[in-house]
């Protein structure tokens, strides 16, 4: 893909104190949001969070009735979709049924009252850009579901848009599509440098996207960060085990000092956890030890291993395997090597690598 | 094929056939006795085929026949009910469009509110308005006028057209009048452009339905059209009814199939678009 002929940079976008109201039901309530200039952002949560409520509210195309919404430092909050300088891109494609591929594109230049020759070479140009150009004359109906989502980001992208909204522009497509789909998505805003609000429900889309995810859960924003972070760090118990699959293994428990060390202890189970780097040092009380599947390993004769199990059952993926152990204090899975792994009724001496281990305030979920 | 299932066969057969035949026989006798004359009438059984068939009677019917004093046939008729059903329809459904799209895809105020008044409207026999309708026509000067029958036509489509588009249209995703909002698109083109373009196959069942309702219609022609514009189903009514010596049936006949065959036509060339549209969801890729 070369780099697209763009004409404007990444905008930014601040969301102040939003407030959206469906009925009496509120959906969004004082949320606060500031996305950088050319930044990819992921919006991230289980269906029903208030995603696609966030996106709409930016693109224009909901009321909102508290707060602010700017883009590039412009109150936009009250603005038009058409005047809030964004190209948008739906799940359900939404191409225009009766309009050729070439129509579609250029329907909102069109609007916009651009010369025809004008619109002409700026869908050639989009058309060739994303490799569209032989599809050009067609109907949305003749196309394939991947065609059409390149359609969409087609016209979204005719209009020389500072940014760009995706609501789950992948979720219609399979497997093999929606990775291929993604990497094109990524190469386009490395080549474009607009700025890009993206909704997925798919951890895979937001960890691999991302600059920033934004994880949502009730219309209420519960980390905001690096993927990285997000995995590694997890904020509260409701992000640690959204993202992650297998999910990120718990083990209940409480956090006391024994004689100057933090000790977690659980059925069976005492933990040094002296070493953890924690926000609130001197908690004690009930916790739960988030411990991922890559963090726990077997341990080797002679080691020592705090955590011991039998293996109730493996998968096996190809590159890695997915070995389930029951410990005293309950399920675990480890993610182990393609070759070597352990059989179901073995016994297992587990290892857990405490310096990449989260700690929980099991009363508020919070990261401890 | 066993006995039993032999029987039930021929039990149905014989049922289709009956029904038929119940719907096809007075079909058969008024063609049969239009294409005779008058003596033929008088001494042949009415199922008689006819001996020596002629189209004396339609010619008669079409130009020479009388309805009250006039002797000019159903001809004038004809191109009254033409010049009243074809604006009625357009219009009846060009409002029934709009109205449906702003109420299915426009979060108009109070949508639902005027949507459940409108189904009032299609519901309620329309003879109670026609003394009120008659009255308020005549104060404004509207009564036995052409606008007026056209608009008492338009005005009763109106909530039934209404109802076929809006539920077409609920069938659109949302999705597709956001893009189009997005693209800058307002009311009126997103309708022009966008939606009025997916509408063919529903458009097309709302002409039909319009079109042989307003074409069939009796009662508001005779009270709104006045003497200049009645239509053919009022005319047909004088020339049945208008009585000098002998009642000549084969004419009568002639006259009320002249005055079926429009919708007659619309029906069978348009069945299957009807079916297809009716069947039809509102997108389809
Ligand atoms: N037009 C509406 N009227 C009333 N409630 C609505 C409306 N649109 C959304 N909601 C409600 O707002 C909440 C958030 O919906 P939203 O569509 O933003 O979720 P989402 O995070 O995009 O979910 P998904 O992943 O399923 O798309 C839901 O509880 C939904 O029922
Ligand atoms: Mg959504």
């Amino acid at each position: 893909m070369k780099d697209f002929p763009h004409a404007s940079e990444g905008a930014a976008i601040g969301i102040d104190g939003l407030g959206i109201r469906f009925g009496h039901h509120d959906v969004i309530s004082d949320l606060s949001l500031d996305i950088l200039p050319g930044e990819f952002l992921v919006l991230l949560g289980p269906s029903g969070c208030g995603k696609s409520t966030l996106l709409n509210a930016v693109a224009g195309l909901i009321d909102v009735h508290a707060g602010t919404i700017s883009i590039s430092g412009r109150d936009v909050t009250r603005a038009e979709p058409k005047d809030r300088g964004i190209g948008m891109v739906f799940q359900s494609y939404a191409l225009y049924p009766r309009m050729s591929v070439a129509q579609n594109m250029g329907f909102g230049l069109r609007v916009g009252g651009m010369a025809k020759a004008e619109i002409a070479e700026r869908v050639q140009r989009t058309a060739k850009f994303l490799q569209l150009e032989s599809l050009l004359g067609r109907r949305p109906a003749d196309l394939s579901g991947g065609q059409r989502q390149r359609v969409a980001i087609g016209r979204a992208l005719v209009r020389d848009a500072e940014v760009f909204l995706f609501d789950e522009p992948l979720s219609n497509l399979d497997a093999q599509l929606r990775a291929d789909l993604r990497v094109e998505i990524k190469r386009l805003h490395q080549s474009l440098g607009s700025t890009m609000l993206y909704v997925t429900h798919d951890q895979v889309e937001a960890m691999t996207l991302a600059d920033r995810i934004v994880v949502m859960k009730g219309g209420e924003i519960q980390q905001i960060g690096a993927p990285a972070e997000i995995y590694g760090r997890p904020a509260n118990l409701f992000v640690a085990g959204f993202l992650g699959t297998p999910k990120m293994n718990f083990l209940e428990g409480d956090v006391a000092a024994e004689s100057g060390r933090r000790m977690f202890r659980a059925e069976g189970l005492r933990l040094d956890v002296t070493g953890m780097l924690l926000d609130n040092p001197d908690f004690a009380g009930p916790a739960t030890l988030g411990l991922r599947p890559e963090d726990l390993s077997p341990a080797g004769p002679g080691e020592e291993a705090p955590l011991a199990g039998e293996v109730t059952l493996t998968e096996p993926l190809g590159p890695e395997t997915i070995v389930w152990a029951a410990l005293g204090a309950g399920q675990v899975s480890l993610r182990m090597g393609a070759e070597n792994f352990p059989a179901p009724g073995d016994r297992l001496h587990i290892r857990p690598d405490l310096a990449r281990a989260s700690l929980f305030d099991r009363a508020t979920g919070r990261r401890l | 094929m066993d006995g039993n299932r032999l029987i039930g066969r021929a039990g149905l057969w014989a049922f289709t056939g009956l029904a038929a035949l119940f719907f096809l026989l007075p079909l058969y006798v008024m063609v049969a006795t239009s294409l005779k004359t008058m003596p033929e009438v008088r001494d042949s059984s009415i199922f008689a085929l006819p001996l020596a068939p002629t189209i004396g009677p339609w010619v008669e019917a079409w130009s020479h026949a009388c309805s009250g004093q006039v002797c000019e046939g159903l001809k004038a008729g004809f191109w009254n009910s033409v010049i009243i059903t074809v604006p009625s329809v357009l219009l009846s459904v060009l409002i029934g469009a709009v109205n449906g799209y702003a109420l299915a895809l426009w979060r108009a105020r109070f949508a639902e509110a005027m949507f459940a008044i409108m189904l009032v409207g299609a519901f309620i026999p329309y003879q109670l308005f026609i003394y009120p309708l008659a009255l308020s026509f005549s104060a404004v000067g509207l009564n036995s006028s052409l606008p007026g029958v056209i608009l008492v036509h338009v005005i009763f489509g109106m909530p039934v057209t209404t109802l076929i588009f809006r539920n077409f249209y609920s069938g659109i995703p949302v999705d597709l009048m956001n893009a189009a909002r997005v693209d800058g698109a307002g009311f009126w083109r997103i309708f022009g452009e966008v939606i009025l373009p997916m509408s063919t196959p529903i458009i097309v069942v709302a002409v039909i339905l319009q079109a042989t309702g307003i074409w069939n219609d009796y009662l508001f022609g005779l009270i709104f059209a006045g003497r200049e514009h009645q239509p053919m189903t009022v005319q047909l009514m004088g020339l049945v009814n208008t009585r000098m010596g002998e009642r000549p049936y084969n004419v009568h006949m002639a006259a009320t199939l002249l005055t079926g065959i429009v919708p007659l036509a619309i029906y069978l060339l348009s069945g299957r678009w009807f079916v297809r549209g009716i069947a039809a969801g509102a997108v389809k890729g």
